[in-house]
């Protein structure tokens, strides 16, 4: 089957590629570059870089704005999905949806309408196995915004390995932080992983910190070798 | 032994019906074993059916109705004495089994389920549904759930099915159908 990804850049819509890699075929990458920072539906940090990761990848990007309105912001949606399913007659769409039901509900609508499968391989995965699994699947993410307490600064940045999934763990108990970021407590991007042909290398970029919530914004990125 | 069938007719599917499944099981310190329903007929297979002491036929995706083509093969469900859970599409195969009729219902998202009880006033909560269609109620089954669409809850003796996914926001559900 052809599918199309719904693709933030982030640890989950990635990692739900990689597991749709290997029983399908990806025609395609669907990024919503959403004005809204506060979207409920879609993560803003770096969107712009999504094409960098296709072109890493070797799959083809379909980026489709969106003023970010709540519920508008699906129509949008459903235009993107309609473009791919012309553009690269899929047949399916792959979510990176955990728990959300608020956007998981919303896309399996959608899929309705469109007569389009919706796969969401990483559904109720439990998180801190999830986090895990990734990172022992070798997949390198970072970490591009902080939005709760007690994230510091130093998380900015920061690359997901063993000892950051302990210490998300740990924070899962003392200031119930879900590990796997499910309720928008961080944001992340993936630079490398065994579906990415080149490594993204990061140069410049810019840290804004204030009061437990801060972005990451890669300002310069470029595809390395590997 | 909890035996898990899949009823997904595309493997990348039993990542979001079954394994969610699996974990809830396991996580409450009982063995799961998962077969998919296109292996039922296999010697292993009942083998598994006939030591397992609970079953549970597992929700497939929203486009995924394969499994109503041969509903035949679960016949053996009316043979079973041990309880046995129909999640969605797990539903859909009993309700057939026992000669329901298959009737057009979509629900996609949150719904607020009432559950029926004749001395209390009926008990509200919240469920996660993903289905096209339904069934009208087995000839021997009682109704012990419903919502403003219709019915999402029978019993049988030991059979339960349900309408709604447990495994999002409901796993207390299958971790109490583990205690029977």
């Amino acid at each position: 089957m052809k599918l199309g990804v719904l693709f933030s850049g982030g640890k989950d819509s990635v990692y739900a590629c990689s597991k749709a890699m290997e029983k399908h075929e990806i025609a395609c990458l669907i990024a919503i570059i959403s004005e809204n920072k506060e979207s409920f539906m879609f993560h803003t940090p770096n969107i712009d870089l999504t094409e960098l990761q296709a072109e890493a990848m070797k799959i083809p990007l379909i980026q489709h704005k969106t003023k970010g309105v709540k519920e508008e912001e699906l129509e949008d949606l459903k235009a993107a999905i309609s473009k791919a399913k012309k553009q690269h007659q899929i047949e399916g769409i792959v979510t990176g949806a955990v728990e959300s039901v608020y956007q998981a509900a919303r896309i399996q609508k959608i899929c309705d309408e469109l007569d389009l499968w919706c796969f969401n391989p990483l559904w109720q995965a439990d998180q801190l196995d999830h986090m895990d699994e990734l990172v022992k699947a070798g997949f390198k993410v970072i970490i591009t915004a902080v939005m709760a307490e007690p994230f510091t600064k130093k998380w900015l940045g920061r690359e997901i390995d063993e000892k950051s999934i302990k210490e998300l763990a740990h924070l899962h108990h003392s200031h119930k932080i879900n590990p796997a970021g499910e309720g928008g407590e961080f944001e992340t991007f993936v630079v490398d992983g065994p579906i990415f042909k080149e490594k993204i290398e990061i140069g410049k970029n810019q840290v804004f910190y204030s009061n437990f919530s801060g972005v990451y914004t890669i300002k310069e990125a470029k595809l390395v070798e590997k | 032994m909890n035996l898990l069938i899949d009823l997904t007719s595309d493997s990348l599917s039993s990542l979001e019906f079954v394994n969610p499944i699996k974990r809830i099981v396991e996580s409450v310190k009982e063995e799961a074993e998962i077969i998919h329903c296109t292996k039922l007929e296999d010697e292993g297979s009942k083998q598994k059916i006939n030591s397992a002491s609970r079953i549970i036929l597992c929700g497939t995706a929203l486009k995924d109705n394969k499994f109503q083509e041969d509903y035949e093969k679960f016949n053996w469900i009316k043979d079973y004495k041990k309880p046995i859970l129909g999640i969605c599409a797990g539903m859909q195969v009993i309700g057939l089994v026992y000669g329901a009729k298959l009737i057009a219902m979509k629900e996609i998202g949150m719904t607020q389920i009432l559950v029926k009880d004749t001395i209390f006033q009926d008990t509200m909560f919240s469920a996660y549904e993903l289905h096209n269609s339904s069934i009208t109620l087995p000839e021997g089954f009682t109704e012990i759930a419903y919502n403003d669409k219709g019915m999402q809850a029978i019993k049988k003796d030991k059979i339960y099915a349900i309408q709604f996914h447990p495994e999002v926001r409901n796993r207390k559900l299958i971790e109490n159908f583990l205690k029977l």
